[in-house]
């Protein structure tokens, strides 16, 4: 099917005669495009409307067009930076420590020979990514119950770890890292599995010919493994660009607290959004499309920037 | 190629904008009067239940009890995914309905006057419920739960009360006699504090002293504070800061916090530590008394007792109630279920003992009284809801108020801020939130 080989004309009846040429091709897809009208582009483009409202879901009756003035109130609201760091805490904790030990645990799964030991771990490691999530969060919170968790208890009394009797959950020194521990946990196999595809498609041929030319296995992890599974970095560093606006995770398992040391920013914009005060929703659309913003701009950079390194 | 692909999506991006810009704003349609007093009740009525009622009640039998009453009436039961916690989708469900001069639901059972309704009434997606309901039954309503049900912002009722949870203490006899001597309760503050000691020296970090919960700010400072001033909130339904008892309430919220479980930072921290039987006392409502049975604690060492003393007696409660959306079709049954099926002797049965609740109605105690079916740890708490203060049912006390104390008895317990300046903060952030959004 020929949808459009040739350079349209910038003549608007050109235009129309190419796509009419493909109307095929813009039938097939005329069903996703209907779906992520109704379910993308207009939900992202009334959040864009809302950003210049004064929209209060409890005052309807203050709906009215201000331009920019959300735009300047999220410049200067400390709680944007106070909680861009949180998030970006979370971020930095989470994404190399996630990344690491998907990577280790699917070359580890990529060397299992028989394929159904292979099948059963790769299952084992991905069950919590399909689990509710609902029903994990109140696992982990059990879990890291300081009073009667088996955390705690696990560390210190099975195995006598030189650590403190630690809070968790509620102290605001360990509350992120404890929410960093059950993503880890609950997500990794995600990772796992997009590196094992990873893995599947670097040739054989080019690992025995670096074995051929004396390579051990560090060298050969270090040399050919790992560039070639650059472009999936890229993937998994796009994928993990959503934990800078972590709701869920914050919301049920601590609600930002304590001190709000779990206040993330996709969390703040949530509460601004649908909890606080008469519900800016204008408002908390301006935290919502900034973040899109940013994130779009650092995914746009580092696409730059592997593509250079893979180039 | 890409130029066309490029162009189409533009072209659909413009066609989004526009469908936004014809697309009216959620606002919500003006309030109307209410309507006529109801007759005969009759058609079909759909009742939305909050779905963890749905799981403690039966309530077929309720609506069977009620069909004996009236038979015209056919109920459907409409489970609704989600409770306190999700009561802004809830809200604004019925808001954008009410845009489309409808309503899922023609009664709403599950609300809290604190919560949903103080925001709907606002909206006026609720109805008033003042005239819809005889005289003689909202005097038979408990003084302190008749307030409740009132919306700050224009004096009228929105609520049903059904079910109340009252504060009390509640605490193990076994484990207050292993360490005080005796297993009779502490009755005041002071009591409390030096039972906290005893416990402390007996168990040291198997079993502690006392717990509350201050994630909510209604489930400890509020109900503490009650017991040292009669003037809990102002004129305007927001938590009265500029009485001593303020200050006096955050100090012994200091004084208590070494007592607590370590887990009293998180939410319901110190209820699991209870049902775990990791607590001696608790200060929380009646329910915990069963979650803890259900939670394997010997149901005869499980006690509830009145709110213990400060310079007065005083407890703190809320009641979830029924409410009748604007745009609900049949709003004659909806009145008829709440008089008869909510009111029926069995419903009322139900509240006790078996779901550990109390319905606020003088003469349904008295009912439950005379037949011999009122639980031991119902009297002490009743004596309190006549004349105790409710959590006024307004728009700002759950969306201003509570996260802002939240977080500062947080700094206060656990970052060690001083109770004076944690008062500061607490007055400056309310007064300009209560501001805003009023």
């Amino acid at each position: 099917m020929r949808i459009s080989a040739q350079r349209p004309s910038s003549k608007p009846l050109d235009l129309l005669r190419a796509i009419w040429r493909g109307k095929a091709g813009y039938l097939f897809i005329l069903p996703l495009l209907f779906f992520y009208t109704v379910f993308v582009l207009y939900p992202s483009a009334r959040t864009i409307w809302m950003m210049f409202m004064r929209y209060e879901f409890l005052r309807p009756d203050r709906l009215q067009f201000i331009g920019l003035a959300n735009i300047i109130e999220w410049a200067q609201d400390p709680r944007v930076w106070e909680t861009f760091g949180v998030a970006l805490k979370f971020t930095l904790m989470y994404v190399p420590a996630s990344t690491l030990i998907a990577l280790i645990v699917a070359i580890l799964l990529d060397r299992v020979r028989r394929p159904s030991v292979a099948s059963v771990f790769r299952t084992l490691y991905y069950f919590p990514v399909v689990l509710p999530a609902g029903m994990l969060y109140i696992a982990w919170q059990w879990i890291f119950d300081p009073t009667w968790g088996p955390l705690n208890h696990m560390l210190i009394n099975v195995l006598h770890l030189p650590v403190p009797w630690t809070r968790w959950l509620g102290d605001p020194n360990t509350s992120l890292l404890s929410l960093v521990l059950m993503s880890v946990w609950r997500l990794m196999g995600a990772t796992m599995i997009l590196f094992l595809v990873g893995l599947n498609n670097i040739p054989q041929e080019l690992n025995e010919a670096a074995r051929i030319d004396g390579a051990n296995e560090w060298q050969l992890l270090r040399h050919v493994t790992l560039p070639l599974l650059a472009p999936i970095f890229l993937v998994i560093m796009v994928l993990r660009l959503q934990v800078l606006g972590l709701i869920a995770e914050p919301l049920f398992m601590t609600e930002g607290g304590p001190v709000r040391s779990t206040m993330t920013y996709g969390l703040q914009a949530y509460y601004i959004t649908f909890r606080d005060g008469n519900w800016r929703m204008g408002y908390g659309a301006t935290w919502f499309v900034m973040l899109s913003i940013f994130s779009t701009l650092v995914a746009f950079l580092g696409w730059r920037w592997f593509r250079n390194r893979i180039d | 190629m890409r130029k066309s692909m490029f162009i189409t999506v533009v072209l659909l991006v413009i066609a989004s904008l526009i469908l936004v810009a014809c697309a009216t704003p959620a606002a919500a349609p003006a309030p109307t009067s209410a309507p006529a007093a109801p007759k005969a009740a009759s058609g079909k009525l759909r009742l939305g239940v909050y779905g963890q009622y749905l799981q403690q009640i039966e309530f077929k039998d309720i609506v069977t009890a009620y069909n004996k009453q009236n038979p015209n009436v056919q109920v459907e039961i409409i489970a609704i995914p989600g409770e306190e916690q999700a009561w802004n989708v809830i809200a604004q469900k019925i808001q954008l309905e009410a845009q489309q001069k409808k309503a899922s639901w023609d009664v709403l059972l599950g609300p809290t006057p604190f919560i949903e309704p103080g925001a709907l009434a606002k909206l006026g997606l609720v109805d008033p419920l003042d005239t819809l309901i005889p005289k003689s039954v909202w005097d038979d309503v408990y003084g302190g739960v008749l307030k409740e049900v009132k919306y700050t912002g224009d004096g009228k009722i929105y609520t049903f009360p059904w079910w109340s949870d009252v504060f009390g203490l509640i605490y193990r006899p076994s484990m207050l006699k292993e360490a005080t001597g005796s297993e009779n309760p502490p009755t005041n503050w002071d009591e409390i504090l030096a039972a906290n000691v005893k416990i402390k020296s007996k168990y040291g970090d198997k079993v502690y002293g006392f717990g509350m919960d201050w994630n909510w700010l209604h489930r400890s400072m509020l109900p503490i504070m009650g017991t040292m001033t009669d003037k809990l909130f102002t004129a305007d339904g927001v938590i009265n800061l500029d009485d001593p008892a303020a200050k006096k309430t955050l100090e012994l919220m200091q004084k208590l916090y070494p007592s607590l479980p370590p887990s009293s930072a998180e939410a319901l921290g110190s209820a699991k530590a209870f049902q775990s039987g990791a607590l001696a006392m608790e200060i929380y409502w009646q329910a915990q008394v069963l979650r803890a049975i259900q939670a394997k604690q010997p149901e005869a060492d499980v006690k509830m007792v009145g709110f213990p003393k400060g310079t007065r007696s005083s407890t703190l409660f809320w009641t979830l109630g029924a409410m009748i959306p604007k745009y609900s079709e049949n709003k004659e049954a909806a009145v008829d279920f709440m008089l008869k099926g909510m009111l029926d002797p069995l419903a009322v049965e139900m509240s006790q003992p078996g779901n550990y609740k109390i319905v606020p109605f003088k003469s349904a105690q008295k009912k439950l009284q005379d037949s011999g079916k009122q639980t031991p740890w119902a009297p002490p708490l009743l004596a309190l809801l006549d004349t105790s203060e409710p959590i006024p049912s307004n728009q700002y006390f759950l969306t201003v108020e509570q996260p802002i104390y939240k977080e500062e008895i947080e700094k206060m317990i656990l970052q060690n801020q001083s109770v004076d300046a944690t008062l500061k903060n607490m007055k400056e952030r309310i007064a300009k939130g209560v501001a805003e959004v009023k």
